[in-house]
């Protein structure tokens, strides 16, 4: 039945092109940019680490001072940023199973003067825990070891892009690079990799591309680490030196850990307000209420409003477009539909059954919604294109399974929601007034 | 003319009025909203900032030499940048500064007047004597900064005063009178920090996007002040801004290059033209712009089409009907005029409910997303828009049910 | 009234011409009821169209009411269809999303006239039918002669000189047929003239003159009350061309 039913619908639309092609270029203008916008949304809604993004926390403490809260406008907020002297004192934890503080200088490279001139990278100083914490893929090597972040050892991990730039692209796993006056031993070269959001950078340029180099953390207080990126602080302090930086309320550090259940969550959050606890008994965290927070990715996202209006507003608009799109249909559907009731008077006497002329005029709307949605998926393609030039996304921007799955479902809606409603119409009229009618 | 019989006879066809009513009340509703987000973006990228963002040039240099953690090398060789720079032809002026405009950031900080008042937040930047004339600025009263303010060959000391926008005059001095005053920084508990800094000049206008959001941020981004300094040091390097004569950026850049390096080699020399950080600073209100024009072109294109494809089943339905009336003494005219005038009725109840349609949604706009209001003036041009849409959709439709001759009338089904 | 000479028609395709008039020659004069039989693919609607300015023709001239109807515009033959003539359809052609009362206003209103005349006519005429009651039934709640009555009703409302009617009982039963015949001869008997194309012999014998399409061509059938009812060779030439 089902193939007859198309045959019939094919043959109806053949019947007349130029109306059947302004149904499913409606359906696909439709179907293209409500799909490229809720994927454009979905960039920032997507989960960004797979089956953990529920174990990774970022961790803050309130160590602002008492006059007022850290955010005026928002006094929920606990400062984004933290301590040098907490992070070192929360690295001695030992119930995340994975953790870094970490922060971002900027350092020249300095390549063979062969291969090319100098050139300023962003630096990101952070713990061997970071790369599998957020999963960094790696082309060559691996992350360093746990004594190299003891010790420190000058270790570092390169991105693809550096490679290409510094080693010609080889395996340059063991070999030196120069960071300024000083030399690191490559142990791991990252993978090409662009995610939408660098979900460990949710401070400062989210959507930036991920940084060239990586180095241990506790080269921090060894090399009198520059800073590149904000710090703040409530207290007036004299910030002469590096050391005196350090141990100041200045904060600029960020703080993840990974935990992996309820337990070790729980245990974690009852350590971190015992040790803010602690720090107030000693003089510090002023604020009069003593706060902690462990935050999920998706919780920042959520807190920050990373999701930039415009794009809000454009997936409405063009979920919008698309039921206008369909009204569109249902009316042209109408029409077209019950110019054919004699026809269907004659399936009618001929022994159609009521459900079979409905099926039968479904089945063709769903046609077009299909067409629609396969044309309109194509047109979405390009559409993401232009899109993916302005929010400077690199690659991340491109309709995967999940929003494959998302046109399909709309367009076959589309063509559901407007079809129904001609179809029941053409399958209820009596066939005694098909008769008697002209 | 014969609106009764027809509105009686829309009555028999309630279903197809009733779409296309709901779908120009839609359409009027999304093209408003449209229009209306799209001339906040507008205004939002055509904001003037008080500079001439055109024909400005932002250079950054940045050493990798060691001669330039002496502090003595950073401020010979900013007199020599300058100096260099301010000779190339299509250079109208040049200064040393750690202003970066259109970035999204820069430096701020809390101050307030020497003899008592409410602490503020402002920007707050360093440059040299010319910055004034560098970004353009328009000076409404006192003097923009001399030679030597910012001190003289390696003497690094600037003098202790500001030129203010406007903006941070009226904040401090809201009687008038700033010129002379002297300010100075305050720390969050409001004391003082410092040493006291006098406002020799008020310049008019000043917006630079700062902080976290970058529009709103606790009214920092109209507030601007300028000291004298030359600034730099081993890790930032030295920076400088260029105003060019128009269409002489590209040529500035290639010379500019070569006469710092012939200063001083051990460093690298990055531009980046204004328009192009301006560019990619809105280049999401841009994208907005865009794809909000090209939704209204599609969805006003979809809606005519629509109302032709109704219209024309209409026509090949009532054939019969049309030729009856050409039987009984319509002319093509009579015809055509039918038409028009039942979808006009029928365009003008769709945007009587479209008009309730686009405040609703931009209610929901406003109380969910962003929060631009409707105006008036917009709805009544999309209704105009909408009307002319309808009218010239209807109208192919229409001459060929004129066209329809009268002897089908005799003819049998 | 009507006076048609060498009246030519040809419908063109792509590959046929098919003559559908051929030398029509015809006059009716003012008064008369003139019924137009003839074969199934004879000319006879080609001839109705034409006559009723529905169609033009290719060859020939053709003087309506006084009016040289080839030099008419189309705009002047519309003028003309509305005020001069009245027709009556087989298949009734009301319009079927319009009330009764405005159906028979249809006409009406093309000419243009006033409210209150408009209204005044439509009742007289549907008064004159029987359908006073019914102003507000839609055409698809009426029985066919009732809908034909309200097609009556629409051309006496416009009170044409000449009425055109093509097989105005074709989709009646005879009880119907008859009540419209006596209302068509009761309009004639008033002074409109009556052209009727007709299938049924019953019909066209209550025309004063009877005449027969055959090939594009009409043939004037002579007394035909008597020979038709005498049932003479006139009448046996008519059965053999059907």
């Amino acid at each position: 039945m089902l193939t007859y039913n198309l045959k019939i619908a094919l043959k109806s639309l053949r019947r007349n092109p130029v109306l059947t092609a302004l149904l499913i270029g409606a359906i696909a203008l439709g179907i293209c940019v409500s799909t490229s916008f809720v994927t454009l949304r979905h960039l920032y809604t997507q989960d960004f680490l797979p089956g953990k993004s529920d174990e990774v926390f970022y961790v803050q403490l309130d160590t602002w001072g008492a006059e007022r809260p850290f955010n005026e406008d928002r006094p929920e907020l606990l400062p984004d940023l933290m301590t040098y002297r907490d992070a070192r004192n929360l690295m001695q934890s030992k119930i995340p199973v994975r953790q870094s503080p970490m922060y971002i200088t900027q350092y020249f490279v300095h390549p063979d003067p062969k291969m090319a001139r100098p050139f300023q990278a962003n630096v990101r100083l952070a713990t061997s825990d970071f790369f599998e914490m957020f999963r960094l893929p790696f082309r060559y090597g691996g992350p360093w070891t746990k004594a190299a972040d003891a010790k420190p050892e000058a270790v570092a991990v390169i991105d693809h892009e550096t490679n290409e730039k510094v080693f010609g692209g080889e395996n340059s796993v063991g070999k030196t690079i120069r960071l300024e006056e000083r030399y690191f031993r490559v142990v791991g070269v990252l993978a090409p990799f662009r995610p939408a959001l660098r979900v460990w950078e949710l401070n400062r340029n989210p959507t930036g591309p991920p940084e060239p180099v990586y180095i241990p953390f506790n080269f921090t207080q060894p090399l009198e680490v520059p800073l590149a990126g904000n710090a703040s602080s409530w207290k007036q302090e004299t910030l002469d030196t590096y050391e005196q930086f350090l141990n100041s309320e200045m904060v600029w550090l960020q703080y993840w850990v990974e935990l992996p259940d309820e337990a070790s969550q729980r245990a974690y959050k009852e350590w971190l307000d015992h040790y803010a606890r602690d720090q107030k008994k000693l003089g510090r965290f002023p604020r009069p209420v003593v706060r902690t927070s462990l935050s999920t990715i998706p919780q920042i996202i959520e807190r920050n409003k990373f999701i930039p209006e415009s794009v809000t507003t454009m997936s409405i608009v063009s979920l919008l477009f698309l039921v206008v799109c369909s009204v569109n249909l249902i009316g042209i559907l109408l029409g077209k539909f019950l110019a054919r009731v004699p026809e269907v008077s004659v399936r009618r006497a001929l022994g159609a059954s009521r459900a079979q002329i409905f099926w039968q005029h479904v089945v063709e709307c769903e046609l077009i919604g299909v067409a629609g949605g396969a044309l309109g998926i194509l047109l979405s393609l390009g559409l993401l294109e232009v899109l993916a030039k302005f929010v400077h996304s690199g690659e991340a921007l491109r309709l995967d399974g999940e929003m494959l799955l998302v046109a399909g479902f709309l367009s076959l809606v589309a063509g559901l929601v407007a079809g129904v409603y001609p179809a029941w119409r053409v399958c209820s009229v009596p066939p005694a007034m098909q008769l008697k009618v002209q | 003319m014969n609106i009764g019989p027809i509105v009686r006879a829309m009555n028999q066809n309630r279903t197809r009025v009733l779409l296309i009513v709901l779908e120009i009340a839609l359409t009027l509703a999304i093209v408003t909203n449209c229009v209306n987000v799209i001339i906040a973006e507008r205004e939002r990228i055509n904001r003037p900032s008080g500079f001439d963002d055109a024909n400005l040039l932002f250079v950054r240099t940045r050493p990798f030499s060691p001669e330039f953690r002496e502090s003595a090398t950073i401020d010979v060789t900013s007199d020599a940048d300058r100096r260099s720079i301010a000779s190339i032809p299509g250079v109208k002026a040049v200064a040393n500064t750690n202003f970066m405009l259109w970035e999204g950031g820069g430096s701020s900080g809390g101050w307030k007047p020497v003899d008592g008042g409410q602490r503020q937040v402002t920007q707050q930047y360093y440059a040299t004597t010319d910055i004034a004339q560098t970004l353009g600025l328009r000076m409404l009263e006192g003097r923009t900064f001399r030679e030597g303010d910012h001190g003289v060959g390696t003497q690094p000391d600037p003098a202790n005063i500001a030129i203010v926008s406007k903006t941070v005059a009226d904040a401090f001095f809201p009687n008038g009178g700033a010129i002379g005053k002297a300010i100075t920084r305050a720390s969050d508990s409001g004391e003082t920090v410092g040493d006291p800094v006098t406002i020799v000049g008020v310049y008019e206008t000043f917006f630079n996007p700062y902080g976290y959001n970058p529009d709103t941020w606790r009214g920092v981004a109209d507030r601007g002040i300028f000291m004298p300094a030359r600034v730099g040091n081993y890790r930032t390097g030295l920076r400088y801004l260029i105003r060019t004569e128009p269409g002489t950026m590209t040529s500035v850049m290639a010379e500019v290059e070569k006469r710092m390096i012939a200063n001083h080699a051990g460093r690298v020399v990055e531009f980046e033209p204004t328009p192009e950080k301006k560019a990619r600073w809105f280049s999401s209100a841009r994208l907005t712009v865009g794809v909000m024009s090209g939704l209204i072109i599609a969805l006003v294109f979809v809606t005519g089409l629509g109302i032709l494809g109704i219209t024309a089943l209409s026509v090949s339905e009532r054939t019969k009907q049309i030729g009856t009336r050409r039987a009984l003494g319509a002319t093509r005219a009579d015809i055509l005029k039918h038409f028009l005038m039942e979808n006009w009725l029928v365009t003008t109840a769709g945007l009587l409910l479209g008009v309730i349609g686009a405040y609703a949604l931009n209610v929901y706009l406003v109380s969910h997303v962003s929060d631009v209001k409707m105006q008036w003036q917009l709805v009544a041009g999309g209704m105009v828009l909408l009307w002319i849409n309808g009218l010239l959709s209807t109208i192919p439709p229409a001459l060929r049910a004129a066209n329809v001759p009268p002897s089908i009338a005799t003819r049998s089904v | 009234m009507l006076e048609m000479k060498n009246i030519k028609k040809i419908y063109r395709t792509e590959s046929v011409a098919t003559h559908a008039l051929e030398d029509l020659t015809l006059t009716v004069t003012a008064g008369e009821f003139v019924s137009v039989t003839g074969p199934s693919g004879s000319g006879k609607t080609t001839f109705l169209n034409v006559a009723g300015l529905l169609d033009t023709f290719d060859s020939g001239s053709y003087i309506l009411d006084g009016k040289d109807v080839s030099r008419l515009s189309d705009k002047e033959m519309s003028q003309m269809r509305n005020r001069a003539i009245g027709f009556i359809f087989q298949s009734f052609n009301l319009i079927p999303d319009l009330n009764v009362f405005d159906n028979v206003d249809v006409p009406l209103r093309y000419r243009g006239l006033g409210a209150k005349e408009r209204k005044e006519r439509i009742e007289r005429a549907l008064e004159m039918v029987g359908l006073s009651a019914r102003l507000k039934h839609l055409p698809s709640q009426l029985s066919g002669g009732q809908q034909q009555r309200v097609a009556i009703a629409r051309v006496l409302a416009g009170d044409p000189k000449l009425i055109l009617a093509d097989e105005p009982t074709g989709n009646l039963d005879s009880l119907m047929t008859r009540e419209i015949m006596d209302l068509l001869g009761r309009i004639n008997q008033s002074g409109t003239t009556i052209v009727m194309v007709t299938h049924s012999p019953e019909c066209a014998e209550r025309a004063h003159r009877q005449l027969h399409v055959f090939d594009g061509r009409v043939v004037d059938l002579e007394r035909p009350r008597v020979t038709l009812a005498s049932g003479n060779t006139s009448a046996g030439l008519a059965a053999t061309l059907r």
